[in-house]
């Protein structure tokens, strides 16, 4: 807003509050923060679409990448300092850590026999 | 404030006498109660807390959820400064203040939505060690820490101590010492024995008091005042009977209830609130330590996520408890609060430039009846204390995690865990020992005087954290070249604010043109601008980092997998980094050994375990880490917080054109 429309404005506003509004050129209050708004969704609802749109294809093409990369996801159990994918962590119970390996018996239990 | 005194420098009363035997029994019984629950609540969850292991002390054990996390960060940044100080504002200027708080929304959107996922993703606890994942070297991470400690103590201890004293002062009568020492004695107690999960929790308890007891005092003033139309009359009438003669600086200001001001002429210009304050904004609220530790302290991003949704909403209260209040209180007593004269206004509150700081105590004296007046009285403590104890946590943290783990490279947790509650403590009796140079210092413009410091030493800071994000040719040189620019054009500004004062009514204005006409705001916009470029001109000069080490310590939403390993072994620190992440605090506990009693109950109180910390397996630590740097979201909780966030961006950009 030029300064001098400001200027006038100001000195509009010394008026007594009784016949004037306080109000930028014609518009109530009101009017101008649904204006807002209204201008700020539709510019979301672009930015949705835009992005939908476009990185779909970014997607896709990453994905590709990501099964590639899957490969070595079979020798990482050894404490290879590689990356996680986050599937696998999914497998682990959450009571208890050892929840699925297989627990070594005593050797006294083990009772051998010839053949 | 100017008057020279040998006894306790005391800050003079408001005239009429409030001593404290305007108190009443309800008052101090509200009082007590306030501080019992506080206590509870912070002993309470110190008790529960794992607070014996970095990842428990500090970032509370990584388990908050958004609404503690909300609560948390809306009252620590409201603090007792707040209050004060843009109440007093606003009794100056008009609502314009009010844009500093609604436009917090938009850095708590960023941090939520862009920082948050990138820290997590890098497994930091401190920023300065996020820098020195990103860059490497020492300098940054040393530099960032040491400003960060230097700015808490002068900017926000400093304020939050000098505006509950001067509500003490003038509301109550109290002596300043004595009241200040049982405030903070109490704050000490389960901040240093709970760290973040106490603190967080006595925020949340500490927010809702302050929030509904200033609307309580809101509505009894508008009441008093007859509502917004009545307000805008009042206020817009009110002037003090003794004027300066030939000046107008009595006079309300014309635009006082509009947002927008005219970029020149206006004391909050709109391009500087719009995008000088958003560049402050965004240093304190996504690059700082304080706020972001809060965010890091959930348990995972779509809480950290909600917890910024919650603090926005949060902080769209502020305007209408705070900033209203002080031009009701202007229009209910514009003799005192409105003073012009020099003289008089240094009989009033012993200030010469104005006195507009006693605007919201006043309003306090003046309107509340009995019981009521307790209940102001709680809730400025709350704000104090909710601010106070945060930041020294989070000084604490920088403390111990960024200086005191680079002196003492092997320092066991147990020391690290010490080491943070001596600190804290330190701190504590640094704050009391401030009182009386805060108040021999001019502060006829408390709100002004903080917002101008941090807008001369911060903005290197957020150019700093954005570039290294966005941009993955910055390096180590660049960022340290950048910051030191940055660091000498804001120092002399600073130089040049502090030696010339500004001018009383009337007097003429003989400052130099580089501060009279440049706003501070829009010197914020400038300094973002320099450092970016001096940034960016180094880095292109010098080497980059290879590519493989930045990419994962940048913008994360490039990354399809969901973990990204930032560790600085790949940058070649070289030294055991087992509390890098901190993997030990979050395991079990085994079989307690044998102590004499009187250790036992220090390491009670210390939160210290009992029992030796267990080794994790590498397979262990590897799941446990992935699990804390994990930004995965569930696609529900996802979506709830977008449709959140976009309600809340809505609202507060109806707020600003409304009364803009």
């Amino acid at each position: 807003m030029p300064a001098c429309c400001l200027l006038l404005l100001g000195l509009l506003l010394q008026l007594p509050a009784a016949f004037c509004q306080q109000a930028r050129g014609s518009l109530q209050p009101w009017s101008q923060g649904v204006i807002a708004v209204v201008v700020f969704l539709v510019l979301v609802a672009i930015a949705f679409v835009v992005n939908r749109f476009w990185c779909k294809d970014k997607v896709e093409s990453a994905e590709n990448v990501v099964s590639v990369e899957d490969k070595p996801d079979a020798v990482t159990s050894n404490g290879h300092e590689g990356r996680y994918v986050s599937a696998a962590a999914d497998f682990r119970s959450k009571e208890n850590q050892h929840a699925y390996e297989n627990t070594v018996e005593p050797e006294e239990r083990v009772i051998t026999t010839a053949m | 404030m100017s008057q020279p005194s040998t006894s306790t420098t005391e800050l003079p009363g408001l005239p009429g006498g409030t001593a404290a035997g305007a108190f009443s029994v309800a008052d101090i019984v509200v009082v007590v109660l306030y501080f019992v629950f506080i206590l509870a609540v912070g002993i309470w969850s110190s008790v529960r807390a794992s607070r014996g292991t970095v990842g428990g002390y500090f970032l509370a054990g990584r388990s908050m959820s958004w609404w503690p996390i909300g609560a948390s960060l809306m009252s620590t940044d409201v603090g007792s400064g707040s209050f004060i100080g843009l109440a007093g504002t606003a009794a100056a200027g008009g609502i314009a203040v009010g844009g500093f708080e609604w436009n917090a929304i938009w850095p708590l959107l960023a941090l939520g939505w862009i920082f948050v996922p990138v820290y997590i993703a890098a497994g930091v606890v401190t920023l300065p060690e996020y820098l020195k994942k990103r860059f490497g070297g020492q300098r940054l991470q040393i530099y960032t820490s040491v400003l960060s400690l230097i700015l808490y103590i002068f900017t926000r201890i400093s304020t939050d101590i000098f505006a509950g004293a001067l509500f003490i002062q003038t509301a109550l009568g109290w002596n300043l010492y004595l009241s200040t020492v049982v405030l903070l004695a109490v704050t000490a107690v389960y901040t240093i024995a709970g760290g973040l999960t106490a603190v967080i929790y006595t925020d949340v308890l500490q927010t809702l008091i302050m929030v509904l007891g200033a609307l309580v005092l809101m509505f009894i003033g508008f009441e008093k005042v007859g509502w917004y139309e009545g307000l805008k009359e009042k206020y817009s009438a009110a002037i003090p009977k003794i004027t300066v003669p030939n000046t107008d600086c009595h006079l309300p200001r014309a635009d006082a209830f509009h947002l927008f001001r005219d970029p020149i002429t206006g004391d909050l210009p709109w391009p500087g609130l719009v995008f000088g304050l958003t560049v402050v904004a965004l240093w304190c609220w996504c690059t700082d330590q304080v706020m972001v530790q809060r965010s890091l302290s959930a348990k995972n991003l779509s809480h950290a996520k909600g917890g910024s949704v919650f603090a926005g909403y949060l902080k769209l209260f502020p305007v209408f408890f705070l900033v209203m209040p002080g031009m009701i209180s202007r229009a209910l007593f514009p003799d005192e609060v409105a003073c012009v004269d020099p003289e008089v206004c240094k009989r009033i509150c012993g200030a010469a430039v104005g006195c507009s700081n006693i605007a919201y105590p006043k309003l306090v004296i003046e309107l509340m009846p009995d019981g009521l007046r307790g209940l102001m009285i709680a809730v400025m403590m709350a704000a104090l204390m909710s601010s106070l104890t945060s930041v020294f946590n989070s000084s604490s943290t920088l403390f111990v995690l960024d200086i005191w783990q680079r002196v003492r490279k092997q320092a066991s947790e147990q020391e690290l865990m010490i080491v943070g509650r001596v600190f804290t403590l330190i701190l504590v009796v640094i704050s009391i020992l401030w009182i009386p140079m805060v108040q021999s210092a001019n502060s006829g413009k408390l709100f002004d005087y903080i917002q101008s410091i941090g807008s001369f030493l911060s903005p290197p800071i957020a150019a700093l954290f954005i570039l290294a994000i966005f941009c993955k040719r910055v390096n180590e040189p660049g960022a340290f070249w950048g910051l030191m620019a940055g660091f000498v054009a804001g120092v002399i500004r600073m130089i040049l604010e502090f030696s010339y004062s500004a001018p009383s009514c009337g007097e003429e204005d003989r400052r130099p043109a580089v501060l009279k006409d440049v706003h501070y705001l829009y010197f914020a916009l400038i300094l973002f601008g320099l450092t970016s470029i001096v940034i960016l001109l180094v880095s292109f000069c010098t080497p980059a980092i290879p590519e493989e080490k930045v990419s994962d310590c940048s913008d994360t939403r490039d990354l399809v997998e969901t973990t990204a390993q930032c560790t600085s072994k790949q940058l070649g620190e070289g030294r055991e980094e087992s509390q890098q992440i901190p993997t030990a605090g979050f395991g079990l506990s085994l079989a307690a050994a044998k102590r004499p009693w009187w250790k036992v109950v220090y390491m009670w109180f210390c939160g210290l375990p009992t029992n030796p910390a267990p080794t994790l397996s590498p397979e262990e630590r590897a799941a446990l880490e992935h699990r804390l740097t994990s930004i995965e979201e569930k696609p529900q909780w996802k979506i709830v917080c977008n449709i959140s966030a976009i309600l809340l961006m809505a609202t507060n950009i109806f707020l600003w054109a409304y009364f803009g």
